[in-house]
């Protein structure tokens, strides 16, 4: 017999403390007598009032012992696995992958998701001959790793292979998969190993095909987390960065001591020690130091805890170097003026750097530059821009304030006397003044162009003061310094990374931070790197290009560790409630009987015969003076 | 209390007095034949003539018969004095009716030995002697005597042992004492009952104990508190200790039985779920044969 909720088990202690208050109760039915005196020699001739006497008479504590013991053991659950030939069934395996199940519980002690690949292997081990399984990994997407396969053994050396991810799990998305297999194989139980430190996947509204084995130690995992991190650097260098640690331990632990050290590249350049409770949190802000070269931005905690993967986050900070920018076509004085407001851009006229943006005042071109280009009054070739008249009127554009290039804008108007009426495809229009697109957004096969459809002669936009914040966001556009999506040089896991290239056909190579190399090739399509399941430093290489990115858990809900219910241990949940053994020790298998009615059962008929007792006594449950 | 003056209790006194007449002769009541030669009306025997006789008791048709000089004797009848010396201790009070049980039996037995002509006498004891009642003749002193038992209330300590040695310095004539008490007492009250014995008084011990104290019921655990000293202690109502205290009561009311036999006194012990008149009639079997015995 064992039992589903041995913690319950704890209960147990209640006994004792019945027995000590037994023994220490205050109040005694105090009973006159006339003389002590037969009382005193009855009481040395029976060797005094020991303990063994107490208990061998108190049948009522005895009994009470008994019904207290028999509903602690109610409350666990005990249940009984029936030893019978069980019949081949079909199993749909789900394996939560997620950064959680690398939490490991103890020192040296096998992590969460080691101990379920375990639970797994023996499953499959003690499945009944001509059973099928299915095997899914829930990571932030779900993966089936095999379908229905009755070679067991493949399964299982597929699990071998499996790794777990330093991501959140979709257990829902997995579930959801494993059901629309259910429409082949109606019979099949879905059983998910997980470690429940989950809230997505409730416990209470499993469907009934579902049991749910969980994964997780009885310790209490401590565990201290980098949750927030962010990178804010000026547009001359420097800046600040931002991050949270938190205590994600359970209640009641000890606070926790750690250190946090802040590394550039290999050069340590602040410690700090800290304290910090359960449930507590502390921020911290940083000078971000200036460098020339890109460098790693790397924030550790020193501590040991029962999940690693979250104590350290990464930061790819760009070097500080001007960007060239070459300047050709019509010389425009307000142009010239302004782009030399923009120190963070050297303005060449001649040679053209490599690299380097262009800015082209006028004319035709006949074809798109590759990289970025900000074209003012250009007229490029058909299928990208198709011009249809020149209207002449005073026009007052509003902006659009969603885009990188023309936020902040509306708050300085500007008017267009003449502008061309054309259309350029694949664009966004980033202002535009009665249905004319007068500024619009091109990018294409891994070129960028901003587009001014009118003369700078034409309206007085270089004299309003939006100006030089246009030019200035344009060519941080055209620059792609937007390409980090969460912060410069650094997303979350399982964020996708774009690709860059600087024209079809050209390779990219990927190095994830396991050391794995991939390549990938430009299409006609912009490109997405999705594989960022691992935490750490992504490194991009081109033929013109290169960038690395950093790949950071940030995850509160994965570094939180506690079980999202109350109970812990391993035990296998159902949509029925509680059914099955545990996934460790003895994987659900067989005819689970539930046997706490019967000590409920046991516990009122000996509630009963107390009460008969109790009636029945000489003293009749009365006190006897 | 005893409702001692209650009309119902006087009739039955007088019942009670019926029966034990109809028991045969005793020793409570009526007069009693003294060992003594006396000058009563009743003859008893002849003896010889010895100078210095009293010339009265010559039986002269005896000498013109026999020509011999015959004394007559004649049985002195004497009254014989009943001592009642009841405990009226706190510890008498304790179980139900102990205590009303001991002052009827005090009372029936005043009655029918003042209705015989003996004289009675009333004594309180609680650590020392708490009231006395001399001793009374006639029927008519009975009604100071249920006066008396009917005033008394439990309360004070046993003290049998000084209590006696009072009471018995207060006796100036030897009788009959019958002491109603519990005898749960710790000291050592056989002296003072061996000093009534010498001073020539038949003794007769009537325990009384209240059933709870025969076969106490059964408890858990509980705190035994002494109705007399306020001493507390607790203790596990177990199986041995039942036992225990059983044998423990036998082994003190064996020591009191073995005394009153070795010293020829009576002693009975009474349970309050026995009969009055039960009590009554063994009082008077066993103080029989202790006169017989004594005479």
């Amino acid at each position: 017999m064992s039992f589903l909720r041995p913690v319950m088990l704890w209960w147990l202690l209640v006994l004792l403390l019945m027995i000590l208050f037994y023994f220490f109760r205050l109040y005694r039915e105090e009973r006159h007598v006339g003389s002590l005196l037969l009382w005193k020699r009855a009481w040395e001739t029976a060797g005094g009032d020991h303990i063994g006497r107490k208990l061998r008479l108190s049948r009522l504590l005895i009994l009470e012992l008994f019904i207290a013991l028999l509903l602690v053991l109610a409350m666990a659950r005990p249940f009984l696995v029936s030893s019978g030939k069980v019949p081949a069934r079909e199993m749909i395996i789900i394996l939560d992958v997620s950064a959680s199940m690398k939490a490991i519980a103890g020192n040296g002690g096998k992590s969460r998701f080691e101990k379920a690949v375990m639970a797994v292997q023996k499953l499959l081990k003690g499945a009944p001959s001509g059973s099928q399984a299915m095997l899914i990994a829930a990571g932030l997407r779900p993966v089936t790793l095999r379908g229905f396969s009755g070679d067991l053994k493949i399964i299982s050396e597929i699990l071998e292979r499996v790794r777990s991810e330093d991501n959140r799990a979709d257990l829902t998305a997995a579930v959801r998969l494993a059901q629309a297999s259910l429409r082949t194989q109606p019979e099949a139980v879905i059983y998910v190993f997980t470690d429940a430190a989950k809230s997505e996947l409730g416990m209470n509204n499993l469907p009934p095909s579902v049991q749910l084995v969980r994964i997780s130690g009885r310790e209490a995992p401590e565990n201290l987390a980098v949750t927030t991190f962010n990178i804010r650097p000026d547009t001359g260098g420097g800046g600040k960065f931002f991050l949270k640690v938190e205590n994600l331990s359970p209640p009641g632990t000890q606070a926790r001591e750690a250190t946090l050290e802040i590394k550039i590249g290999s050069r340590k350049i602040r410690e700090e020690r800290f304290s910090l409770s359960p449930g507590g949190a502390k921020p911290f802000i940083f000078d971000l130091p200036r460098v020339r070269e890109e460098q790693i931005l790397e924030a550790s905690l020193k501590t040991e805890d029962a999940l690693a993967l979250d104590n350290t986050v990464r930061a790819v900070i760009p070097g500080h170097k001007n960007r060239d920018v070459l300047l050709t076509g019509e010389e425009n004085p307000f142009l010239e003026s302004a782009l030399a407001l923009l120190s963070e851009y050297n303005v060449v006229k001649d040679k053209a750097p490599q690299n380097a943006i262009q800015v082209i005042n006028g004319g035709r071109l006949p074809a798109l530059p590759p990289g970025g280009s900000l074209l003012l009054n250009v007229i490029l070739p058909e299928g990208l821009m198709q011009e249809e008249d020149v209207v002449a009127g005073r026009f007052s554009p509003r902006w659009d304030e969603t885009h990188p290039v023309s936020r902040f804008l509306n708050m300085a108007p500007f008017s267009v006397f003449q502008a061309r009426k054309l259309k350029v495809s694949s664009s966004r229009t980033l202002a535009s003044a009665d249905n004319l697109s007068l500024i619009c957004a091109l990018e294409k096969g891994g070129s960028r162009a901003v587009t001014v459809n009118f003369a700078l002669e034409d309206s007085d936009l270089p004299l309003s003061p939006a100006f030089p914040i246009f030019l200035k966001q344009a060519l941080a556009w055209l620059s792609m310094e937007d390409r980090d999506t969460a912060g410069p040089g650094m997303i979350r896991t399982g964020q996708p990374i774009p690709l860059y290239f600087a024209g079809q056909g050209e390779k990219l190579q990927v190095m994830t931070p396991g050391g794995e190399n991939c390549e990938f090739t430009a299409g006609p399509s912009p490109a997405y790197y999705t594989d960022t399941h691992q935490q750490g430093i992504y490194t991009f290489k081109g033929k013109h290009a290169a960038w690395k990115t950093a790949v950071n858990l940030l995850d509160r809900q994965e570094s939180n560790l506690a079980v999202s219910d109350n109970s812990s241990g391993e035990s296998v949940v159902s949509g029925d409630g509680i059914k099955a053994e545990t996934g460790i020790s003895g994987p659900p298998g067989g005819m689970i009987r539930e046997l706490w009615w019967v000590f409920v059962l046991a516990a009122l008929l000996l509630l009963f015969a107390e009460t008969i007792y109790i009636i029945m006594r000489p003293a009749g449950g009365r006190k006897q003076a | 209390m005893a409702d001692l003056l209650e009309p119902e209790f006087l009739k039955s006194l007088q019942k009670l007095y019926l029966l034990i007449r109809r028991a045969g002769p005793g020793v409570l009541p009526g007069r009693h034949p003294s060992p003594a030669r006396g000058r009563s009306a009743e003859y008893a025997d002849y003896r010889g003539y010895t100078p210095g006789d009293d010339l009265r008791y010559i039986d002269w048709n005896l000498y013109a018969r026999m020509d011999r000089l015959m004394l007559k004797l004649f049985s002195d009848e004497r009254e014989t004095s009943l001592y009642l010396v009841i405990d009226s201790s706190a510890s008498m009070g304790c179980s139900p009716r102990k205590f009303s049980s001991a002052l009827r039996t005090a009372a029936v037995l005043a009655y029918i030995s003042l209705a015989g002509g003996d004289r009675v006498s009333l004594a309180s004891i609680a650590g020392k002697l708490s009231g006395y009642l001399p001793p009374m003749r006639g029927k008519a002193a009975i009604k100071r005597c249920l006066t008396f038992l009917d005033e008394l209330r439990p309360g004070g300590a046993t003290g049998l042992s000084g209590s006696l040695e009072e009471f018995s310095g207060r006796l100036h004539r030897p009788g009959l004492v019958i002491i109603l008490s519990d005898f749960l007492s710790e000291e050592e009250f056989f002296t003072a009952l061996k000093r009534l014995i010498y001073m020539k008084n038949r003794l007769f011990l009537l325990q009384i104990l209240g059933e709870d104290e025969i076969s106490p019921p059964p408890g858990e655990d509980i705190t035994l508190s002494d109705s007399e000293t306020g001493e507390k202690r607790d203790l596990t109502m177990s199986v041995d200790i039942m036992a225990a205290y059983g044998n423990a009561l036998e082994a003190h009311t064996g020591k009191l039985s073995e005394f009153c036999m070795n010293t020829r006194s009576g002693f009975f012990r009474a349970g309050t779920a026995l009969p009055l008149e039960k009590i009554i009639l063994e009082c008077y079997r066993q103080a029989g044969d202790i006169s017989r015995a004594v005479s």
